[in-house]
């Protein structure tokens, strides 16, 4: 199972990278695993608002649904498009081609930013989910 | 937990196995879509031995499968199988089953997993007076259902012309030869022509090998549970805790051609007429959806603004890659080609009701 150290995560299996004036949100390997084939991505439309702990959106595999929680605030710059025709770009590739939104971090919350999990508090949790 | 015969083989496939009914299971091989698509294109290969078989046995075998079943066991052929329900005096289902005829001394029935037991004290409440013997067969039996319009040619060439020489669909044979003692019966659960094997247990692992090798020319593959069940929402067959449950008669559920009035008394016969003749508050619908999004079970279905019903089942449709469902509405509000709403997350999505089975082409 795939945790790339550059990312923040949630408990809820969401993954952000900084970038200079984005950051970047999609669901886990480990998500993305334990969903199954994602045959649909609900996405939210441009220039709406992310809060954070707030469902944004839901990745439907063949078997179930999963709510996506959005892992901090801001205004959604950015959607993933190629998500609508090619949703198993999100099993494919979690962590690249498989983003689902971007939004603009000029108004960030720091302390919004210090309550994500770092690389090795995302791993300890899956590791507990799969013992449980 | 129970665990098939097959369990280890599935473990070598690599399947990702779930609990279902207290069975251990494969929810699937190598992905859901492409064990459906296989299944609609080739061959699937399912282990469905978690399925109970009940044999009723004796001098009034035929008259107990008659009390107990919606659908004529008297008119059914030896060596035929029919569908059919079980109901409680009220009308609701006890469950579901295919019933296959030996002779008018010796029937079998297959019922769901989760129904096994019920399903078997309702047969022992109900046959004080008859001179019967019922058995609870499920551990002897594993089964195995090879399903997808090259069944024939994997079939044959696994186990012998023999197998499937002048093989009616709902007709089934005991084999012979080095394949004795397994029972083919011309049956699915996927909407494609395909059999389903009960096969005694100690040689389920060497029968899946013999397919699964016999078949690979023919595309055969591996398929689980998330399969059978998209299949058979796209065939429109129903799934008992879904579309039928001790609340939900057979009428309800559309399968009133299953429900035969002229073949003397059953129980549950009295509600159930009484519903035929003067309809039923609810009815049950597929649709597929027009705008984008996957129904779900418990959605609700919306017409004109108003709450109609909720969808009893739903999928992503493998084969038309747009999200379809069989839904219990409130009689008479949905004709078929009406569009309706289905509610996903707060949103009312546009669907449209059609005809099962809901993967053919057109869109009512």
């Amino acid at each position: 199972m795939s945790v790339p150290k550059d990312l923040k995560y949630t408990e809820e299996h969401e993954w952000v990278r900084f970038e200079e004036d984005r950051a970047v949100i999609g669901i886990t390997d480990y998500a993305q695993e334990a969903l199954g084939e994602i045959v649909f991505v609900e996405l939210p439309v441009e220039g709406g608002e992310l809060v954070q702990g707030d469902s944004f959106g839901a990745a439907e595999s063949t078997k179930a649904v999963s709510e996506l929680f959005a892992p901090i605030s801001g205004e959604i710059a950015e959607v993933n498009d190629l998500l609508v025709d090619s949703p198993e770009l999100v099993n494919a590739d979690p962590y690249g081609d498989g983003w689902i939104v971007k939004i603009h971090t000029d108004e960030l919350d720091e302390s919004e930013v210090e309550s994500l999990l770092d690389p090795s508090g995302y791993e300890e949790l899956i590791e507990d989910e799969e013992d449980a | 937990m129970t665990y098939t015969p097959l369990y280890e083989t599935h473990k070598s496939f690599g399947a990702r196995m779930i609990d279902f009914a207290g069975w251990k299971l494969p929810l699937q091989f190598e992905g859901i879509r492409r064990e459906h698509m296989a299944v609609r294109t080739a061959c699937g290969l399912f282990d469905v031995s978690h399925m109970g078989e009940i044999e009723i046995t004796g001098p009034q075998a035929e008259d107990l499968c008659q009390k107990l079943n919606t659908n004529d066991m008297a008119g059914l052929r030896d060596g035929r199988a029919r569908y059919g329900l079980f109901c409680y005096p009220d009308g609701g289902a006890v469950d579901d089953l295919i019933t296959y005829r030996f002779s008018a001394e010796h029937f079998l029935v297959c019922v769901n997993a989760s129904n096994t037991e019920k399903v078997y004290r309702w047969i022992g409440d109900n046959c004080e007076e008859l001179d019967v013997e019922i058995n609870d067969a499920s551990s002897v039996y594993a089964q195995i259902a090879v399903q997808g319009p090259s069944s024939v040619s994997v079939m044959e060439k696994a186990l012998g012309e023999e197998s499937v020489r002048d093989f009616p669909r709902f007709s089934f044979r005991i084999l012979e030869g080095d394949v004795a003692g397994i029972i083919a019966a011309r049956t699915g659960y996927t909407g494609e022509d395909g059999f389903e094997l009960f096969v005694p247990a100690g040689d389920a692992v060497g029968i899946w090998e013999k397919l699964f090798e016999s078949g690979s020319e023919f595309g055969i593959t591996p398929c689980g549970l998330g399969a059978r069940d998209t299949l058979r929402i796209e065939a429109g067959y129903p799934l008992y805790g879904n579309e039928l449950d001790k609340k939900t008669t057979p009428v309800e559920a559309g399968l009133s051609r299953y429900v035969k009035m002229d073949k003397g008394d059953f129980i549950g016969r009295d509600v159930l007429l009484e519903q035929v003749e003067s309809g039923t508050a609810r009815e049950t619908v597929g649709f597929k959806m027009l705008d984008r999004g996957v129904p779900r079970h418990g959605y609700g279905v919306m017409k004109n603004g108003k709450r109609i019903g909720e969808v009893t089942s739903g999928t992503m449709s493998p084969v038309l890659d747009i999200g379809v469902g069989i839904a219990s509405v409130a009689s008479g509000e949905v004709k078929c080609g009406d569009e309706i709403g289905i509610e996903i997350r707060g949103d009312v999505r546009k669907a449209v009701s059609s005809e099962f089975p809901l993967h053919k082409d057109g869109m009512s």
